[in-house]
């Protein structure tokens, strides 16, 4: 990889990369921390891609490690998020996103992860699989009962199923 | 396609259930509003999930690299900020005699003093950033904040020149802008005044690392400095 075609890669998937990250500790500066660590091992492992088009799924493998990594070594901390620190998009929603966001961050990260990826990166359940290192049908199992219990979350637990609403 | 064979795909990928998973929707009234609402949970699911990212983020990884390639050739301090100010030339000189923890104090100010320069938009910024960020940020860094010089206008983690990272904050005072940059990991060997290119800066041990104050009012610097050590407190005593 030429440092050309290192440059095309921190451009186009950084910022993804980023919020991936973040999603992952809930704090800007480590989620930061991991986006360089994560383009300092690729360079330094650019002889491992053989193949450019696989270069995003790799990138993720290795920001995974390098999260997993900071956890051996130090506890995140991610428990002293200020509430106005949380980032919010404009023009949104504040209460609604707000609420989705906590109910995003409740789920386990084994389902919260291929949620992230597909609905942010758009991978298929074959790439979640290959980056995850799981079977595609435990993928999707994972993707399901991710959006079930965000449902029942957005739904509220005593509420109706969308069947009995409209039968 | 069944309506639990359809909500099964549904659940798997909204955006991309099928095309018999959308042929049964189309007939199934029951599936149509489980697939309407199931849509707008994942337009706000993407939404909670779309947060800003940094300003500069792919910049700031590259000039991290950018640095880990010139290292091949220069002494590690060898920042591109650094690099254009005399006293890594004159390090330079020397003959690479230090290596890049071990940047003096004064080439620190210097480096913080190009920094500052480079990140115009931080001296422009009017971000009104809440209180709590700026607490945060503080203790991010190892210390606690009493009060503030003045109103912070902005507040970002930032590489740092010789490497690192650190909080830079800068604050609307009676005397104009004060930026205050936090670095947790610098230890200096002794406090430094620099003044260069119109900008005072001021490097101060500060708990386990030090800070940089700088201000274009070289008169008004000692107040920064007494502000620092009265409200900034770190483990093991005051800045």
């Amino acid at each position: 990889m030429s440092k050309a075609e290192f440059e095309h890669l921190v451009r186009a998937y950084s910022a993804e990369l980023f919020r991936f990250a973040y999603w992952q500790c809930r704090d800007r500066c480590v989620a930061e921390e991991l986006v360089q660590e994560t383009f300092a091992r690729a360079w330094s492992a650019r002889a491992q891609l053989r193949d450019a088009a696989t270069a995003r799924p790799w990138l993720y493998r290795i920001l995974r490690n390098e999260h997993a990594r900071l956890h051996e070594k130090k506890s995140l901390p991610i428990d002293d998020t200020e509430l106005s620190d949380l980032p919010i998009s404009d023009g949104i929603d504040l209460e609604r996103d707000y609420a989705v966001r906590e109910q995003l961050a409740m789920l386990s990260p084994q389902y919260r992860e291929p949620l992230l990826m597909q609905t942010l990166g758009g991978f298929s359940c074959a790439e979640i699989a290959e980056v995850m290192g799981i079977g595609q049908d435990a993928v999707m199992q994972r993707l399901t009962r991710a959006r079930l219990a965000l449902r029942r979350l957005w739904l509220g637990e005593g509420t109706r199923t969308s069947k009995e609403k409209t039968s | 396609m069944n309506c639990l064979e359809f909500r099964r795909a549904a659940l798997v990928d909204p955006h991309h259930p099928g095309h018999e998973a959308l042929e049964h929707e189309a007939s199934c009234p029951s599936c149509a509003h489980f697939y309407r609402e199931l849509r707008m949970q994942e337009e706000a699911l993407y939404e909670a999930m779309n947060v800003p990212v940094p300003e500069g983020l792919a910049d700031r990884v590259l000039l991290r690299q950018t640095r880990g390639w010139r290292e091949r050739f220069f002494p590690r301090f060898a920042a591109p900020a650094l690099a254009a100010s005399l006293a890594l030339a004159a390090a330079i000189g020397l003959g690479w005699k230090f290596q890049s923890e071990a940047l003096t104090p004064e080439m620190l100010a210097a480096g913080i003093v190009a920094h500052v320069e480079e990140e115009q938009k931080a001296l422009r910024a009017e971000q009104r950033v809440p209180l709590a960020r700026l607490v945060t940020a503080v203790k991010r860094s190892g210390g606690e904040l009493g009060e503030t010089p003045g109103e912070t206008s902005y507040a970002d983690h930032c590489p740092l020149p010789g490497g690192g990272a650190g909080e830079h904050l800068v604050f609307n005072t009676p005397h104009g802008k004060l930026t205050l940059i936090l670095m947790p990991g610098k230890r200096i060997t002794h406090p430094v005044r620099l003044d260069k290119d119109g900008l005072t800066v001021s490097l101060m041990p500060a708990g386990e690392g030090s800070l940089a104050l700088v201000s274009e009012n070289r008169e008004k610097i000692g107040e920064a400095e007494s502000w620092a050590r009265e409200n900034l407190r770190w483990q093991g005593g005051r800045t």
